[in-house]
C-alpha cells in the first residue's frame, strides 16, 4: 500500500528479466529512491542510485550532477564497461544529439503513439533514421491499425481535438492511452510525459562539446530538462507555456501513477497555470485500470467538444 | 472444571466449552452475528450448556475474543484473537509454526515460537481484497453460494487473472470478465488466487513449516490449495477451522483459572 | 507524594491549573487552563488524557501558545523564519541571531490532531489539489491560505532532494501560491565508495566528504539569507554560541528520554514524551523557555523515578515506537492497552544528538544535517532503531505509518526485517490517520495483541 505501481513494476523487471547486469535508479522521486534500496537488499543485480539534484539554480547543484555522472561512469565500468576517451564521448553525444533532433521533428509531424514509440525505441538503443519524421499521407492508416478516419495533420478530412499529454513515465503497454485518446476523437499534439519530448535534452553546443563533453552533458541534461520534481519547478511551467501555445492544445491530460505525489500536485496547478481544462488520469497500472482510463478520456473529450 | 471461550467475530459468534482437566471440547456452537453482541453470545452459551447438560456455575472462567470481544459483558477477561488462534491451533496441531487465519473481514499471519507462543504477527484489516468478503462478493455475482465456490474452482481450466487491488474494482473486473465470456469456474479460481497472493504478501520471506490455515475461509474448498500455490509450500487446514479462536479462548481461560 | 501518577482529563488538568493559580504558585505568563484553547477550536484536546504534574501542565501550555509567541514576535519587530523539512538544523542557525525566531510551518500538520477538523485545514489543502493521498503536512498549505494560525514568515527555507515527495510537492504548491522559498539541496546520503574520502557523522554513520561539503555550501546560502534578514552578521562566534545552547537543550532531552524510557515503572506518559521530543527541533519558538520546560519535566521524572512512582504499573510491555502519530490519542491508547514507551524514533533522532563542538560550526551543522536518518537508506534508520531499542530494553517495535507519506510505503518492511533479524523482536505496522476514531478497534487489537505477545515471550 502506497507504493507507486511504476516503481513496483520496474523492480519486478530488474529481478525477473533475463540478463540484467545492473540497475540504475535516480533520486528524482522518493519512491524510486526507496525502491533502489529495496532492490539492493533483494539480492538481484548491482544497483546504482544516482543522485539527481532537485535544485538547479546553483553551481553546487550542477557540480553534484557532474560528480554523479562520473560515479555513474565508474559503476558502468565496474559492470564491465570501458571508460571512454573524450573524443569518443563527444562523438556519441553528437550522434545522440542528431537522433534527438530527428525525434523532435517526428513528434511534430507524426504525433501521438508513433512518436512515443520512436522515443521508446531510442531509449532502448535503436537510433531513428531521418525518414522517420515523414508523416504518412493524409488518410493512410498507421501500420497495424485500422484507419479510424482520423488525420494527424491539421486540415485533414476530420479534425481531431488536439490535447497535450503531460506527466510521468509510460510503462510498456501504457501507449494504449494514445489509442484511447484517438478513439475518443483526440490527438496528442504534445507529449510532455517523461517518456516524450519533454525529456529530450536540448540541442548541444557543438563547440563546447569538443572542449569539455562532460560539462556539455551536464548543461544539456541537467540544465534543460524540465520536470515536476525540480525546485523550484519554474522551468516546467515555462516549457509548458511555450509548447502548449505552439501546439495549440485545447486540453491537458495528466498521466501519472497512483501515489505519485509530484505529478498529483502538478495536476492541481496546471489548470490555473494554463487556463486549459485538465484531466488528472491517475492510473493503477492494471488491466482494470485501462477500462477506467478509457472512460475518463471519453468523458474529457466530450467536455472539450 | 469447565472453561468457555467466546469468539465474537464480525460475521459469526462461536462458543466452545472445554473440560479443563482433559482439555476436551464438551460442546461448541456458532450463530450469526447481529446487533446485540452480548445478548446473542449469551444465548448461544445457554443453548450449549443446555445441550451438554451443564450448569452455568460449572464454568470457572470465560474469555472473550474477536472483533466484538469488548462488547461481551459477561466475559471474565478478553484476549485478542491473535493469541487465541495461536492457542487453538497449537492445541490441535502441536507442530504448527505458521498460522494463516482468513476471516470475513480480515486476515492474519501468525509466526509461532517452538513453544507455541506468538513470535510475530501481521494483519490485513484495511483491505477486503485479502479476506472472505471478496469471496462473498464473487459468490453473489455468480449467483453461487459460498459453499458452491469450491466445486466451481475445482472445475477451472485457466484461472482468470484478477489484477485489481480493491474489492470494489475487482467486482467491476469480474463483470467485465463474464461479459467477455470467461467461465465462472475460471473466475472463482482467479479470485481465490488473488486472495491467496494478498495473504502471501503478508508472509514476506518464507513461511516456517508447517503452515496451518484456519478461520472461516479455510472451510471453503480450493482456498487451501490456492494458498499453498501462492506460498509455494504445503498448507494444512486446521480441524474445525471456524472454531479455533473460541477454542483458543477456552484454553487460555483454563490456563488462567488453573495456572497451567 | 505517593501512589501512581495519574492521567487526567482536560477538566481535571484545568482544575489543577486553577488550584495552582489560586495558591500563588510560580507559573509562566503563558500558563492557564487548557480549555481556552478548546474555545479556540481545539476540540480534540477534550479527548486526550494528560499527565497530572505541573511540569506537564507547563509543557502543554507552552506547546499550545506557540502561535501567540510568534504573533508577539512579529509585533515586537522580530524576524520570523519558517524552516521546512530539515528537522533541527536551520533553527539552530536562526536562533543564533538576536532578533530572529524560527518555527516549523509543517508543524501545522499536528493542528488537525488537536483541532479535530474544526478549522478545515485539510479542506483548504484539498481545494489546492492536495488531498488525502498526501501526508498530513498538507495542513500547512491550509494554514498559509487562511492565515488563522501563525504569522506569515519573513523567510521560508526548505530542504529538498533526499526528502519525501509529498513534502516537496506541498512546499512547491505553497511557493506557487506566492510564498517564495529558499530551496536548499540535501543529497541522498550514501556509503563512501572504496578510496573515497569519508567523514564520520554524529550518530555513527559515515558519508563521503563531498556530500558534507555540498551540505555545508548549501547551509552557507541559508546563513547568508538569515544574516541578511536579521541585518546582523551570523559569524562563527554567533553560531558556536547557538550550537552550545542547542546542545544544552539536547542534553536535557537526552537525559529525560533516558530516564523516561528506561526507568520502571514508566515515570512519564507517552503523550507528554512525544511533545517533549518535538521541542528539540524547533524550541517551540522560544529557545530559553523550552530549556526551562524540559528542565522542569526532567525534575519531575527524576523525582518519580526516585520515589518509584509511575504512570503505569511496573513491568508494562516496552514498545519502541517509530514515527510520530497524526492522532495524539494513540499515545494514550498504547498505555490503555498495557504498554509503555521503551524508546522512540520520531523521524529526527539526529536532532537529539549533540552537535559536535570540536569542529568549525558550519562543518558541525553540515555533518549533523547529513546524519538525518531520513536522507539515507532505511537500513541506516533501522540500525539506529536497533541500537536504541537494545539500549532501552524494548520488547517489541511499532512502526506507525503516516497516511500518504511516500517514505512509509517501503521503509517499514525494510526496518522490520532488520529489527527481526538483529533483535528477534516482534514488529507491528499500523497506520494512524489524523483522526483515528474509525480505526480505533483495529488499532486497539494490534496493540493489545502485541502486549500479549510480549508478556508471553517473557515467560520463555
Amino acid at each position: 500500500m502506497g507504493m507507486c505501481p511504476y516503481a513496483r513494476a520496474f523492480a519486478g523487471e530488474v529481478l525477473s528479466a533475463p540478463g540484467v547486469g545492473g540497475a540504475i535508479l535516480t533520486t528524482t522521486c522518493d519512491q524510486m529512491r526507496r525502491t533502489a534500496e529495496w532492490l539492493s537488499l533483494a539480492g538481484g543485480p548491482p544497483v546504482l542510485l544516482m543522485n539527481v539534484p532537485a535544485t538547479w539554480q546553483t553551481p553546487a547543484a550542477a557540480r553534484l550532477y557532474r560528480d554523479e555522472l562520473q560515479r555513474l561512469g565508474r559503476f558502468l565500468v565496474s559492470l564491465g564497461g570501458r571508460r571512454p576517451r573524450r573524443e569518443r564521448l563527444a562523438e556519441t553525444m553528437e550522434r545522440y544529439d542528431a537522433c534527438r533532433a530527428i525525434l523532435r521533428g517526428a513528434a511534430g509531424t507524426l504525433g501521438g503513439r508513433r512518436a512515443s514509440e520512436m522515443i521508446a525505441r531510442f531509449d532502448l538503443g535503436e537510433e531513428p533514421d531521418g525518414s522517420a519524421s515523414a508523416a504518412p499521407p493524409c488518410g493512410t492508416a498507421a501500420p497495424g491499425r485500422a484507419d479510424s478516419g482520423q488525420c494527424c495533420t491539421p486540415g485533414g478530412r476530420r479534425a481531431a481535438l488536439p490535447v497535450a499529454l503531460v506527466g510521468g513515465p509510460l510503462a510498456r503497454g501504457d501507449e494504449r492511452v494514445f489509442d484511447a485518446i484517438e478513439q475518443a476523437g483526440g490527438l496528442v499534439v504534445l507529449d510532455g510525459t517523461e517518456s516524450g519530448v519533454r525529456a529530450l535534452a536540448a540541442p548541444l553546443d557543438r563547440r563546447r562539446l569538443r572542449d569539455d563533453p562532460l560539462l556539455e552533458l551536464v548543461d544539456a541534461y541537467f540544465g534543460t530538462i524540465p520536470d515536476a520534481f525540480r525546485r523550484p519547478d519554474a522551468l516546467l511551467y515555462e516549457w509548458l507555456g511555450r509548447e502548449l501555445a505552439a501546439s495549440a492544445a485545447r486540453g491537458i491530460i495528466v498521466w501519472r501513477y497512483v501515489w505519485c505525489d509530484m505529478w498529483a500536485a502538478a495536476a492541481a496547478r496546471l489548470s490555473e497555470a494554463t487556463g486549459l481544462p485538465v484531466l488528472d488520469l491517475h492510473v493503477s497500472g492494471d488491466e482494470a485500470g485501462l477500462g477506467r482510463t478509457v472512460h475518463q478520456v471519453q468523458a474529457f473529450m466530450e467536455v472539450l467538444k | 472444571m469447565i472453561s468457555a471461550g467466546v469468539d465474537g467475530g464480525s460475521r459469526a459468534i462461536k462458543v466452545v466449552l472445554l473440560d479443563c482437566r482433559t482439555r476436551k471440547v464438551l460442546a461448541s456452537g456458532v450463530c450469526d452475528q447481529g446487533v446485540d453482541h452480548d445478548g446473542l453470545a449469551r444465548k448461544l452459551l445457554e443453548q450449549l450448556l443446555k445441550k451438554a447438560d451443564l450448569a452455568r456455575s460449572r464454568i470457572v472462567r470465560l474469555v472473550a475474543t474477536g472483533y466484538t470481544r469488548n462488547a461481551i459483558g459477561f466475559a471474565d477477561t478478553t484476549v485478542t484473537e491473535i493469541t487465541c488462534h495461536a492457542a487453538g491451533v497449537r492445541h490441535r496441531m502441536p507442530k504448527a509454526a505458521t498460522i494463516i487465519e482468513i476471516g470475513g473481514q480480515d486476515s492474519k499471519l501468525l509466526r509461532l515460537n517452538p513453544d507455541g507462543s506468538v513470535r510475530d504477527f501481521a494483519m490485513n484489516d484495511r483491505c477486503a481484497a485479502g479476506t472472505g468478503r471478496f469471496l462473498e462478493v464473487v459468490a453473489a455475482r455468480l449467483n453461487a453460494g459460498l459453499e458452491g465456490l469450491g466445486d466451481l474452482a475445482r472445475a477451472a481450466s485457466s484461472p482468470a487473472p484478477i489484477s485489481s487491488m480493491c474489492v470494489v474494482f475487482a467486482e467491476t473486473e469480474i463483470i467485465g470478465l463474464l461479459a467477455s465470456g470467461a467461465r465462472p469456474e475460471d473466475i472463482v479460481a482467479g479470485v481465490q488466487a488473488s486472495i491467496a497472493s494478498r495473504v502471501a504478501a503478508m508472509v514476506g520471506r518464507g513461511a516456517g513449516a508447517p503452515v496451518v490455515f484456519t478461520g472461516g475461509v479455510a472451510m471453503i474448498p480450493g482456498m487451501a490449495e490456492a494458498l499453498a500455490a501462492a506460498l509455494k509450500t504445503p498448507v494444512q487446514i486446521a480441524p474445525d477451522p471456524q472454531m479455533t479462536g473460541a477454542l483458543g479462548a477456552a484454553i487460555l481461560a483454563c490456563r488462567q483459572a488453573c495456572g497451567r | 507524594m505517593s501512589g501512581r501518577a495519574k492521567r487526567l482529563t482536560l477538566q481535571e488538568l484545568d482544575r489543577l491549573c486553577r488550584r495552582r493559580q489560586a495558591s500563588g504558585a510560580a507559573m509562566p505568563a503563558y500558563a492557564g487552563p487548557l480549555e481556552r484553547h478548546v474555545q479556540d477550536g481545539d476540540r480534540r484536546l477534550l479527548r486526550l488524557e494528560y499527565d497530572d504534574s505541573p511540569a506537564a501542565l507547563r509543557l502543554w501550555n507552552f506547546l499550545l501558545t506557540e502561535e501567540d509567541r510568534l504573533h508577539e514576535a512579529r509585533a515586537a519587530g522580530r524576524k520570523i523564519v519558517g524552516t521546512m523539512k530539515d528537522l533541527g538544523t536551520v533553527p539552530v542557525m536562526a536562533y543564533s541571531l538576536p532578533n530572529v525566531v524560527a518555527f516549523y510551518p509543517d508543524g501545522a500538520w499536528w493542528t488537525p490532531c488537536v483541532m479535530e477538523l474544526s478549522e478545515g485545514l485539510f479542506g483548504i489543502a484539498q481545494s489546492l489539489g492536495l488531498g488525502d493521498a498526501f501526508c498530513p503536512v498538507r495542513a500547512m498549505a491550509g494554514a498559509f491560505v487562511n492565515r488563522a494560525h501563525f504569522p506569515i514568515p519573513d523567510l521560508l527555507t526548505c530542504s529538498v532532494g533526499a526528502t519525501c515527495d509529498d513534502f516537496s510537492a506541498i512546499a512547491q504548491r505553497l511557493e506557487s501560491l506566492g510564498y517564495p522559498i529558499l530551496w536548499w539541496e540535501m543529497p541522498s546520503r550514501r556509503r563512501p565508495e572504496p578510496g573515497e574520502p569519508a567523514v564520520a557523522l554524529p550518530g555513527g554513520f559515515r558519508a563521503p566528504e563531498s556530500q558534507v561539503a555540498l551540505v555545508r555550501s548549501e547551509l552557507e546560502r541559508v546563513r547568508a539569507a538569515l544574516a541578511e534578514l536579521a541585518g546582523s552578521p551570523l559569524g562563527d562566534e554567533e553560531l558556536t554560541a547557538g550550537i552550545r545552547e542547542a546542545n544544552r537543550i539536547r542534553g536535557l532531552l537526552g537525559e529525560l528520554r533516558h530516564l523516561a524510557y528506561a526507568a520502571d515503572p514508566c515515570p512519564m506518559p507517552a503523550l507528554e514524551m512525544l511533545i517533549a521530543e518535538m521541542l528539540a527541533i524547533h524550541f517551540c519558538s522560544d529557545r530559553a523557555e523550552s530549556a526551562a520546560v524540559l528542565a522542569e519535566l526532567l525534575d519531575e521524572v527524576r523525582s518519580r523515578t526516585t520515589a518509584g512512582r509511575g504512570v503505569m504499573p511496573a513491568g508494562a510491555a516496552r514498545l519502541f515506537w517509530v514515527n510520530p502519530v497524526a492522532d495524539l490519542r494513540v499515545m494514550n491508547l498504547l498505555e490503555d492497552c498495557g504498554a509503555r514507551l521503551g524508546g522512540t524514533e520520531y523521524l529526527f533522532c539526529h536532532a537529539l544528538d549533540a552537535i559536535p563542538g570540536d569542529l568549525p560550526p558550519m562543518e558541525a551543522l553540515a555533518r549533523m544535517a547529513l546524519a538525518d536518518p531520513m536522507v539515507g537508506p532505511s537500513v541506516d534508520r533501522a540500525a539506529r532503531i536497533v541500537r536504541d531499542a537494545r539500549a532501552f530494553g524494548a520488547e517489541a517495535v511499532v512502526v506507525s505509518r503516516i497516511p500518504g507519506a511516500s517514505h512509509c510505503a517501503l521503509e517499514g518492511t525494510i526496518m522490520g526485517r532488520v529489527v527481526r533479524d538483529e533483535l528477534n523482536l516482534p514488529v507491528v505496522e499500523l497506520e494512524v490517520p489524523p483522526v483515528a476514531d474509525p480505526l480505533w478497534p483495529t488499532l486497539r487489537t494490534r496493540l493489545e495483541a502485541l502486549v500479549e505477545t510480549v508478556l508471553e515471550r517473557r515467560k520463555r
